[in-house]
């Protein structure tokens, strides 16, 4: 079973991005929204501080790709570019199984570029998990 | 009067005609005789013989200057009377010779006629008679044509004179028109008329163009049929059905073309950075892009 590559890879990590971007985003703009309501002017984003903006960023896409891949088979992104997350018994992945690939994801994001040496095109998550991002069968 | 011969059967044609003339002529006689006399028969009331007719006067009384004038025409009247008695049993025995007569006449006639025609038949006479005959048929026909065009052209004349002369609405005031078409099977009528002749002969165009388009939109209220349309239209699914279509393909062409670059880098990666043979599905089938064989 060979996996995908990585323009359509990156393309759908592009829309994830985008997705939990915005979703951040707006979560900021409520917030600062509320806090403008109760105190008042001036209005601000939540002073955070990076380390922690960077680890809530991190739990969220964890989150995120975990419940995708648990619940559906495939992130928003890989929706739209027609690729989808199964194991060696092609069925979509478990929760364990998603939590792992998450993680060495959000860890260890440059193992994408193994697939381009990997004879079966296989990311490290993808090695790790013992899972294959494949493409959908076309429509037509 | 009755009992007398002249209005027999036995008798031919001729002298029944000839008995009924001189009976006419006889009767018209009696009437003048009768007018100029001024018999007094009323005087006798209602007294009638058995047959129907006047009784004859009853004999004058004798006496007076009077009576000998009414004596002097009683008499007149008899003396009448006996003479029309002549006469009729004059005529009676004059047809009754007559008719004697007529038989051998009548045979020798049909002898001669007989004998005629066989003698035409040998000769040309028959062949001249016969044309003869032609024109005189010819003729005939022409003078009945001739007379019945008069006598239909007058009839007509009279026709018109007399519906002209009539107050028909007078006429149609009294004629109950309802009960007329009551009785009137129009379905039966209509089925006989050929309806398709009568919309071939009909000239639609003159027909539409003598309609007032303007006003007939004007009396449209097209604001509420455009919107009973467009609630039929149902514009909404329209728009929902090729967006998607569209949304679909788009996705469908990122989809391979990024299946595309995929196979590219890989081929790329494969023959010139690693020298190897590429790798499983690194060359899919033309026909279907972007799918990994199993």
């Amino acid at each position: 079973m060979t996996g995908a590559g990585l323009v359509s890879r990156c393309a759908a990590a592009l829309v994830d991005v985008a997705l939990v971007a915005a979703a951040s985003a707006l979560a900021g703009i409520v917030l600062s929204g509320i806090r403008y309501t109760v105190d008042g002017p001036p209005f601000a984003l939540p002073p955070l501080p990076g380390w922690a903006l960077g680890v809530g960023h991190s739990v969220l896409v964890l989150i995120y790709l975990t419940a995708s891949w648990t619940l559906t088979g495939r992130t928003p992104g890989q929706l739209v570019l027609g690729l989808r997350v199964v194991t060696a018994a092609a069925r979509p992945p478990g929760p364990l199984r998603a939590l792992v690939r998450a993680l060495v994801c959000v860890v260890f994001p440059i193992g994408v570029l193994w697939l381009l040496v990997s004879r079966r095109t296989l990311a490290v998550h993808d090695v790790v998990a013992r899972t294959v991002l494949v493409y959908d069968p076309p429509r037509w | 009067m009755g009992g007398n011969g002249t209005a027999g059967t036995g008798r031919p044609l001729v002298l029944r005609a000839a008995g009924r003339a001189g009976r006419v002529v006889a009767g018209a006689a009696g009437l003048a005789l009768r007018a100029a006399t001024d018999v007094p028969t009323r005087l006798g009331g209602h007294h009638r013989t058995p047959d129907g007719w006047d009784a004859p006067p009853a004999p004058p009384a004798p006496g007076g200057h009077d009576e000998t004038a009414a004596v002097v025409r009683l008499a007149a009247a008899r003396l009448g009377e006996a003479a029309l008695g002549l006469a009729a049993v004059t005529s009676r025995r004059a047809l009754d010779v007559a008719a004697a007569a007529a038989l051998p006449v009548e045979a020798a006639a049909t002898i001669a006629v007989r004998a005629g025609t066989a003698v035409a038949g040998r000769s040309r006479l028959a062949g001249r008679i016969d044309r003869l005959a032609r024109v005189g048929r010819v003729e005939q026909r022409r003078n009945e044509r001739e007379a019945a065009l008069l006598l239909r052209s007058a009839w007509q004349r009279s026709v018109a004179r007399a519906v002209a002369a009539t107050d028909v609405d007078a006429v149609l005031d009294r004629i109950d028109l309802d009960a007329v078409v009551a009785k009137v099977d129009l379905d039966a009528l209509v089925a006989q008329v050929d309806l398709d002749a009568v919309v071939a002969r009909l000239d639609v165009d003159a027909v539409v163009g003598r309609v007032d388009l303007d006003a007939l939109i004007a009396r449209l209220d097209i604001p509420v049929l455009v919107e009973q349309v467009l609630d039929d239209v149902d514009l909404g699914r329209i728009v929902r059905e090729s967006s998607t279509g569209m949304a679909a393909e788009t996705v469908d062409a990122v989809r391979s073309r990024s299946a595309g670059a995929d196979r590219a880098i890989n081929g790329f990666v494969d023959r010139v950075v690693l020298r190897r043979p590429p790798r499983d599905g690194s060359v899919p089938a033309p026909s279907e892009p972007g799918r990994a064989p199993p």
